[in-house]
């Protein structure tokens, strides 16, 4: 019988800990970080667009969307047939997560044409906070502190942005600094914990 | 009084237990993945994982995906249960239960 002293012991239990929370991590990495710099790039691009070219803006948005969210689906059917970890339990999960995404979608649309009067730049607000709650509520669920971080920083910034400058120069705010506050998060993740 | 494992306790085989364990009772790694997480060579992994199936903690499946060859790990109910009390052991030890 090996007589362990109590460092070992601690030793031990801190390798466990720190190897349970690398893998966990690295599952979560390839679709937490698409799903981050996707985003982003999705918001450097039809903001910045947007501001470029305004009256453009529903399609602007139409395309960046079909865009991202078809390169997403790709890159997740991509990961889910390399299969280098096979679980029902997690299949299940990724749905609920998917449907999780499809609901705050499609309220973020009925929150858009229940409030036609309001200001555009009011309604990129809403829509902005809509989809850093979703970001909240994912990283309670899924006990991601990063994603509440990034959900509350990012709406902080956007409000901040809409009340400080022009509703145009508001469109470049995001472009910078949403869609930066998205993409460098998804950065270091990719780089970080694989 | 929870049981001390000598098996797991290696520092190898304690790393490729609490991999396994982190993940749903029904996940199948690969052996790839779990080469690279863990930084090991294919010897090192291989051996320690046979010494693991031995002892019944978990089990290896061979099978092909995209007509590639592929091995998948997963761990046994008993594994579990034995890394569980393992964990428990040293936590014990530590007065922490």
């Amino acid at each position: 019988m090996h007589h362990l002293s109590p460092d070992e012991a601690r030793q031990a239990l801190a390798d466990i800990d720190h190897i349970t929370r690398q893998t966990r991590r690295a599952l979560a990495a390839g679709s937490l970080s698409t799903g981050l710099m996707t985003g982003g790039i999705m918001w450097m691009l039809g903001y910045s667009l947007t501001f470029l070219f305004p009256a453009k803006a529903d399609w602007i948005w139409l395309a960046v969307a079909i865009l991202g969210f078809g390169y997403m689906a790709v890159d997740g059917y991509g990961r889910y047939r390399q299969g280098m970890v096979r679980s029902a339990a997690s299949n299940q999960l990724h749905a609920q997560v998917f449907a999780f995404w499809g609901a705050v979608l499609g309220y973020v649309l009925i929150l858009c044409l229940m409030f036609p009067r309001l200001h555009w730049a009011d309604r990129q607000l809403l829509i902005v906070a809509m989809l850093m709650l979703a970001y909240v509520l994912m990283g309670i669920w899924l006990r991601t502190p990063l994603l509440v971080i990034v959900g509350v920083l990012v709406t902080l910034v956007a409000w901040a942005g809409r009340v400080l400058l022009t509703p145009y120069h508001f469109l470049l705010w995001m472009a910078i600094f949403g869609g930066g506050g998205l993409f460098l998060p998804g950065l270091y993740v990719k780089l970080r914990w694989k | 009084m929870a049981a001390f494992n000598e098996l797991i306790h290696q520092t190898v085989r304690l790393r490729i237990m609490s991999a396994l364990a982190s993940l749903s009772e029904d996940a199948k790694v690969d052996f790839t993945y779990l080469k690279k997480l863990l930084a090991l060579s294919d010897g090192n992994l291989g051996a320690h994982l046979l010494k693991l199936e031995e002892a019944a903690y978990l089990t290896q499946e061979k099978t092909f995906v995209d007509r590639k060859p592929r091995t998948y790990l997963q761990l046994t109910q008993e594994g579990r249960k034995a890394f569980l009390e393992h964990v428990a052991a040293l936590r014990e030890l530590l007065g922490e239960e």
